[in-house]
């Protein structure tokens, strides 16, 4: 009998090893798109009508009830929203829909057992530092633009942004010109 | 094309201020006074900004 409850033991933590790295692998790309669509937002131009307000625990409430499943649904939800600063809550932001991930996840396995044995899924400890690290990396993608409204500052911040990156124009306007670096030129 | 903060390229609080907001990545340099005449008539202002801009 031993053997037996070892056995299946030994085949269940298999399974759910299996299970767990499905998991972590859907985890970490909802993670990236996270991470991508933080540091593009960070990176435009919206004001903060609230900034003693707790945009995190907002958010988090805003979320789990919208049930977001896409990004272009993120991008809405935190949009309406309007966070400027929005750096600051990323933690916040990121805890959220690691929850929200994961439940959707977790009925998508449907396996009663490995969701009673809850030691067997990585640790969400883990998956937060995980999801930090790459968020840092998204946020590299900033690029700072002096005299960005000039002729060559705002065609190299198309081209920034062309090429995927988030421009950010820093000018004095000192002599006038009308290229506007912002407002979609 | 992104947000516009506005400061001088001499103003270097207002742009350590920019650059710990965004922590860029990256920094592409663009700001210049290029306008011939007025560099012969303040030509301080140009050796500042062309040649010891941070």
């Amino acid at each position: 009998l031993r053997l037996i409850e070892r056995k299946v033991a030994r085949h269940e933590n298999d399974l759910a090893r299996a299970t767990a790295a499905a998991y972590r692998e859907a985890l970490g790309r909802a993670a990236r798109e996270l991470c991508y669509w933080t540091a593009r937002l960070a990176s435009a131009e919206v004001a903060d009508p609230d900034p003693e307000a707790d945009h995190g625990a907002k958010l988090t409430a805003l979320l789990r009830k919208a049930a977001v499943r896409t990004k272009e649904e993120l991008w809405s939800t935190i949009g309406r929203l309007q966070l400027s600063p929005l750096l600051r809550y990323f933690s916040d932001i990121f805890k959220t829909i690691m929850v929200v991930v994961r439940r959707k996840d977790a009925s998508q396995i449907n396996r009663k057992e490995l969701l009673a044995n809850k030691r067997s899924f990585p640790s969400y400890v883990g998956f937060l530092a995980e999801g930090k690290a790459t968020a840092r990396r998204a946020l590299m993608a900033i690029v700072l633009v002096t005299g960005g409204a000039g002729y060559i500052g705002s065609h190299t911040c198309k081209a920034v942004a062309q090429a995927g990156f988030g421009p950010i124009t820093y000018d004095n306007l000192s002599t006038g010109n009308s290229w506007g670096s912002d407002g979609g030129h | 094309m992104g947000a516009t903060e506005i400061g001088d390229i001499l103003d270097l609080l207002r742009l350590r201020e920019v650059v710990r907001a965004y922590r860029p990545a990256a920094i592409m340099h663009f700001a210049s006074s290029a306008l011939v005449g007025e560099s012969m008539v303040n030509p301080a202002l140009y050796y500042r900004t062309v040649l010891s801009a941070r």
